[in-house]
Parts: C-alpha cells; sequence; structure tokens
C-alpha cells in the first residue's frame, strides 16, 4: 500500500519553481491550498473520527503540502493533490491500527458483488427511502463512521466529493477496480447502517428528529 | 439469479455494466448498448439499475448534507501562523544558503617573483575565484 502511494507521489511532475520568492509562493499557497481547508477538514473528520485529531491531521497535511507545493504542478487537480497528502500522513501517523480490515481488500469478482445483490433484495425499498430522507445529519455522520476505513473513505470521495474512480484510486493508491468494489460494497455497508440508526429512531422516521443529532 | 429468459450478456455481466452507469464510468459503447437491451428485456436487472440510481441519489443527498463542516474559525488561523512560519524557515534557509556561498567564494590571489640568473625579473599576477573549499 505504501509502496503504491509513494510510486503515485513519486511520479508527479516536478516544476521548476526555482524562480519563485518565498513570499509568492507563500501567497500561492493561501489563494490556492488553504481554500480547501473546509472539506480537508471533513475528510479528515471521517479519517480520525474525532475533532482533535481531525484538526491536527489538517495542520500536519497543510505543513506537508506546503514544503512540497514546488512539486505540485499548477493546473492539475489541486484539492485532490492534498487529499493524497491527508491519506498518506493519516496512514503514516494517525491510524493507531495498523492491521488492514478483516474484510478482504483484493478485487471483488463480479460474481461475488452480484451474489451480495440480488435482484429481490431491493424490493420495497422506496418506503425506507422516506425513512432514511428525514435522518438528522448527526445519524448520517455516525453511520459512516460506523463502517470500514477503506469503504467509508471510497464512499466519501465518490459521493461527497464527485471523484472519478480513477482519482479515488490515485488519492488512496490503490487500482480502479478495487475503488469500484469498495465504493459499491461501502454504499451498501452504510445503507445497512443508516437503516439500523433509522430503526433506533421508529420506523416512522419523523421529521421532527430532523435536527436532533449531535 | 436471472430471470430465465434468454439474453445475449448474463445478468452477472450486466450487473458490472449497472455498477459502472450509476458512477457515470460506463464508457464502453457495446456495452452501454448490451446494458439498454438488456434491461427492456429483462424486468429484474432493469429494477436493479432504477433501485441502485435511486440509492446513490439517496446517499449523495444525505452525505452532501451532512459532510460539510466548516473549519474552525482558530484552527484557519493557525493553518496562516503555520504557513507565515514555514515561509519565514524558508526565507532563513535561503538567507543562509546565500551566505554560505558568499563566505567561501573567495578571492584567491598569487603573486610569484623569479629572479634567474641573469637578473631577470619576473612578476607573475594570478588572480581567479574558488567555491566551495
Amino acid at each position: 500500500m505504501s509502496t503504491e502511494l509513494e510510486v503515485s507521489s513519486a511520479a508527479l511532475p516536478v516544476v521548476d519553481r526555482a524562480t519563485e520568492s518565498v513570499e509568492a509562493r507563500r501567497e500561492r499557497f493561501e489563494r490556492d491550498a488553504l481554500i480547501f481547508a473546509s472539506p480537508l477538514y471533513s475528510a479528515a473528520l471521517r479519517y480520525t473520527k474525532n475533532q482533535q485529531d481531525a484538526e491536527d491531521l489538517v495542520q500536519d497535511t497543510f505543513a506537508k503540502a506546503f514544503n512540497s507545493f514546488h512539486q505540485f504542478e499548477p493546473g492539475t487537480n489541486l484539492k485532490a493533490w492534498l487529499y493524497r497528502i491527508l491519506t498518506t500522513t493519516f496512514i503514516n501517523t494517525y491510524r493507531k491500527d495498523q492491521r488492514r480490515p478483516q474484510i478482504s481488500d483484493g478485487e471483488v469478482e463480479d460474481w461475488q458483488i452480484f451474489e451480495a445483490a440480488s435482484h429481490t433484495s431491493d424490493q420495497g425499498k422506496s418506503a425506507e427511502d422516506v425513512v432514511l430522507e428525514n435522518l438528522p445529519d448527526g445519524d448520517v455522520k455516525a453511520a459512516l463512521s460506523a463502517i470500514p476505513e477503506d469503504f467509508r473513505m471510497a464512499v466519501y470521495y465518490a459521493d461527497v466529493e464527485g471523484y472519478s474512480y480513477k482519482e479515488i484510486a490515485d488519492i488512496v493508491g490503490v487500482p480502479a477496480g478495487t475503488v469500484m468494489s469498495r465504493l459499491h460494497r461501502g454504499r451498501k455497508l452504510l445503507r445497512e447502517s443508516l437503516a439500523e440508526y433509522a430503526m433506533s429512531r421508529g420506523i416512522n422516521g419523523r421529521s421532527d428528529s430532523k435536527h436532533g443529532g449531535e | 439469479m436471472t430471470c430465465g429468459g434468454p439474453h445475449q450478456h448474463s445478468c452477472e455481466e450486466i450487473f458490472t455494466a449497472i455498477l459502472l452507469s450509476i458512477d457515470n464510468e460506463l464508457v464502453d459503447p457495446v456495452l452501454t448498448g448490451a446494458l439498454e437491451t438488456h434491461c427492456s428485456e429483462c424486468p429484474p436487472c432493469d429494477e436493479t439499475l432504477y433501485a441502485h440510481q435511486r440509492n446513490v441519489a439517496l446517499l449523495k443527498e444525505l452525505l452532501g448534507a451532512a459532510c460539510k463542516e466548516e473549519i474552525p474559525a482558530d484552527l484557519h488561523q493557525r493553518l496562516l501562523e503555520q504557513t507565515a512560519e514555514l515561509a519565514a524557515q524558508l526565507q532563513a534557509q535561503e538567507v543562509n544558503l546565500q551566505s554560505f556561498t558568499q563566505t567561501f567564494t573567495q578571492t584567491y590571489t598569487e603573486t610569484s617573483i623569479t629572479i634567474d640568473g641573469r637578473a631577470t625579473i619576473e612578476i607573475s599576477h594570478f588572480q581567479e575565484y574558488r567555491e566551495g573549499f
């Protein structure tokens, strides 16, 4: 995993910014990079699941980003570049449990994916959709936190940030096919997790609980 | 896990196309056509496609509303201070590097006088810049 990440970092074209003054670099960084502080913080909360660690992670990420800002090629995706630094920083520094999730990390065969999603499992989901739509934000965040990190982050990058398989693959350092299976499985796990929160609030999922989270 | 009908592509093959299509990753025109044809013939696969589209739309809506935390103001302030500090360190490194180069670039002058047996005096003057010694 770390090898793949290193390879993808090394593959970044190094732009010669020798003529840029430190002051100009600082201005460019504040203007172009620091505007992504909020989305980076949101992703950091998904990784660390607590505010203090998320703040530290964001600070470390922006320190590393500034120190290697000369390696960032202007015109390419700066936000995704920052997300990649965030990911590697989290893995190297904050992930207390270095074990990979017990769930197979490899490619999931098509037939396995297909087995997991039977033709009949989606019957009657419209009613559940209505219930889930009314879940308070706090429950949605908690339900997302409850699923394993690899799946959680694939879903976050795809469904919050709208990144493609390729972009997510570059950020987390796995092949696009792995992203696809993590995403499919992650959404399924999240759906189940959300349904549990809805159940615990009563099946009606009343909208008066809308502001009850956190 | 099929509807039992005869299809050119199996429901398993089509399921992959369904997953790709809900993420706008289905770029192969042949597979795109196969998905359309298959779903028009196979109600269960058509329902699976619809259910996945609906689910992804729901998750995007829920996650988009929930995961948009603003960075705390004091953290933003710390980021600005940190950037200023790192820039100052970088500036100091550059200044150090410049003065290092200056210190170790000195004018090296050598003058030699040679007096040979016929009392001819020859004075040579040699000057060069030497770096990094």
